[in-house]
């Protein structure tokens, strides 16, 4: 029907003709024009989006995660300190973040789904269970002059711009972009979402489905952790304390809606390209990192209210036909 | 002799007197020491405090993770004003006017838009810790007036903290309107069934809305008790506290879902975790440990509760969120 007019007129490609606009403007007036600066955003973005879509699939199944960037942190670790101590290849650390990843978000997963409690102070007490793990770690999580084996992920580009990780990472959200629209699987996961009692009924398991949910996220985690920790000289597991905040950013900015069952990859990945752009805007200006909490906190709120907005009144807005068959947003 | 009621009440206040004993033991006799004894309830003030409020929230089957933060900035608005002006009752009402304005900001985009406590307040107190960050810069507002620290060198007796006093007066209050008020049944209702509630022609709106600007209220409150203590102001005062208001109330007894909620619980709990963490100070496990201590706590308490709500079949309308 009027297919067309509905693709210029979704929510993601208005965002993603907002970041165009914005990445333009930076590109012409500050030093971003730089091959470094290039390359540095699409770092961001590479390990951001790869998170934002773990962040995504847990807020499609109605589920938080505060402790996504220890849990990251926890991961990075652990490939570094296997990297640096058995001097191996990224064919084993990678599976190793991977690994632990899943690990650490399954624990989550159990206490969700076995024990009925809410993921949200869930996921804030084991963020500082995290934490604490930290400190039994070898020399306290920190993983010192990372060599060769390991920082060659991070430091290489293709085509002089382009760097390695932030191909991984489109990789990676492709694929998940295809699993969510081709597999039985997500649908299931959108069904849990969107109304739990509805899909048990439909004969769907939601403590399964929420479980396989959280194991998928932490393989993603892993895989974000290598993005984000593999052009660093020190691995250290606490720095990637509090980024859950932004993977949260990308995903609601992304028009996933925070109850669950409604949200989709690319407005993640468009989020992914928003946030890291602001954040490195804001760099460029000269900003320090406290502007970015306060903006951080009205883009989720604004995001939020935009998803949570009726339907009917977008559709009015922007000249749609307002079936209201449809129901609500 | 008469039957001692059992109830989760009296088991958290065996247990306290309980670890009142081990670290006493353990300490080879110095928990028990009256200054040391009565020293912890200093810092268990500002917890305490936020948790009275938190309690009412949580009940209500919602959160507010900006509390901390909240007091964060209330302290730095504190301290930039009297640095401004070296007026203290301006500094003051500017103090209690943030935690109001912020607790209300709070309370506003829950009750007017359809967003989630969680989310909100997680905006939000992203929100308010940038505003303390911004204001604050990296000054540390610190030269209060000698009245201030007058907490740190009078006690009761010589030996009880006077914020400890209030804090009990404070919980007396909240305990009195939770538990034999109206207002109480309602906060217990709308945790149980919002909708049901709203069409008994109970006005939630109005009642969420002051419990939200209470938590800004008492983060004030708290705020000011703390600069008392550590006349030093700055952004990151708060970061700790949400996690420990937090389990303190969860291990008090109130379900994280709403519905079930415990003023004397949450005291009690507050106190045990207060005794706890200066225990765990005295044997030589310090802040880290605490905090790491306090998410295991909580984690099991929250499975330990859902085990015990799973008993009492309480009909909720989405289950497994």
């Amino acid at each position: 029907m009027k297919k067309n007019r509905m693709i210029f007129k979704s929510r993601e490609f208005i965002l993603a003709v907002f970041t165009v606009t914005f990445f333009l403007i930076m590109y012409f007036t500050t030093n971003f024009r730089s091959v470094a600066g290039i390359q540095s955003y699409l770092r961001d973005v590479a390990f951001l989006s790869v998170a934002g879509v773990s962040m995504t699939l847990l807020f499609l199944t109605g589920n938080t995660d505060l402790s996504m960037g220890t849990t990251m942190g926890l991961a990075g670790f652990f490939a570094a300190y296997v990297a640096k101590s058995y001097g191996t290849q990224w064919y084993v650390f990678i599976p190793v973040a991977i690994v632990v990843g899943i690990f650490f978000a399954s624990i989550n997963g159990i206490i969700i789904t076995k024990f009925k409690v809410p993921a949200m102070v869930a996921s804030l007490a084991m963020m500082t269970v995290h934490m604490g793990v930290f400190t039994l770690l070898p020399s306290g999580g920190w993983v010192e002059n990372m060599s060769e084996n390991f920082t060659w992920l991070g430091y290489t580009n293709v085509f002089t711009v382009i760097p390695v990780v932030f191909l991984i990472a489109i990789t990676v959200v492709i694929l998940a972009a295809l699993f969510m629209k081709y597999s039985r699987f997500s649908k299931k996961i959108y069904a849990v979402g969107g109304n739990p009692n509805a899909a048990k009924l439909a004969g769907i398991s939601p403590s399964k489905t929420v479980f396989i949910t959280y194991i998928l996220a932490g393989g993603l985690v892993g895989i974000a952790s290598v993005l984000f920790y593999t052009n660093k000289q020190m691995v250290q597991a606490n720095s990637a304390y509090g980024m859950e905040m932004l993977f949260i950013t990308a995903t609601v900015v992304g028009g996933t809606s925070v109850m669950g069952g409604k949200g989709n990859i690319w407005g993640t990945l468009v989020g992914a390209f928003l946030v890291a752009l602001i954040t490195r805007a804001m760099i460029f200006f000269g900003l320090q990192d406290y502007y970015s909490f306060v903006f951080q906190g009205v883009i989720i709120l604004i995001a939020v209210l935009a998803s949570a907005a009726d339907f009917k009144t977008i559709s009015k807005k922007f000249g749609r036909s307002t079936n209201t068959k449809r129901g609500a947003a | 002799m008469k039957k001692i009621k059992m109830n989760y009440q009296t088991i958290m206040f065996v247990i306290l007197i309980l670890l009142l004993i081990v670290f006493n033991a353990i300490s080879e006799g110095v928990m028990l020491k009256p200054n040391v004894l009565f020293g912890l309830t200093e810092n268990v003030v500002e917890v305490g405090l936020l948790a009275l409020a938190m309690t009412f929230i949580i009940t209500t089957g919602g959160i507010d993770l900006s509390v901390g933060y909240i007091m964060a900035l209330s302290a730095v608005m504190m301290g930039f004003t009297y640095d401004k002006t070296q007026n203290m009752v301006l500094s003051v009402a500017v103090c209690f006017a943030t935690g109001i304005i912020c607790g209300l900001f709070n309370g506003v985009i829950i009750v007017k838009t359809k967003i989630p406590p969680l989310v909100a307040t997680l905006a939000t107190f992203s929100l308010y810790t940038g505003l303390a960050k911004i204001v604050a810069g990296t000054n540390i507002y610190s030269s209060f007036p000698k009245g201030m620290s007058f907490l740190i060198k009078n006690k009761l007796f010589k030996v009880v903290p006077y914020q400890f006093i209030l804090f009990l007066v404070i919980a007396l209050l909240f305990w009195y309107i939770f538990s034999y008020t109206r207002l109480g049944r309602y906060l217990r209702g709308i945790g149980y069934n919002e909708a049901a509630i709203r069409f008994s022609g109970v006005p939630v709106d109005k009642i969420k809305l002051s419990i939200y600007t209470l938590s800004g209220i008492m983060g004030s409150i708290a705020a000011l008790v703390y600069l008392c203590r550590l006349p030093a102001a700055k952004p990151d005062i708060g970061v700790n506290i949400n996690l420990e208001t937090i389990t303190a109330v969860v291990l008090g007894g109130t379900s994280i879902v709403g519905g079930i909620g415990s003023v004397s619980g949450t005291v009690l709990a507050v106190l045990i975790l207060g005794v706890l963490r200066k225990g765990l100070s005295l044997i030589g496990l310090g802040g880290d440990r605490y905090n790491f201590i306090l998410g295991i706590i909580l984690v099991i308490c929250l499975i330990a509760f859902s085990f015990v709500n799973g008993q009492i079949k309480i009909k909720r309308k989405v289950p497994t969120k």
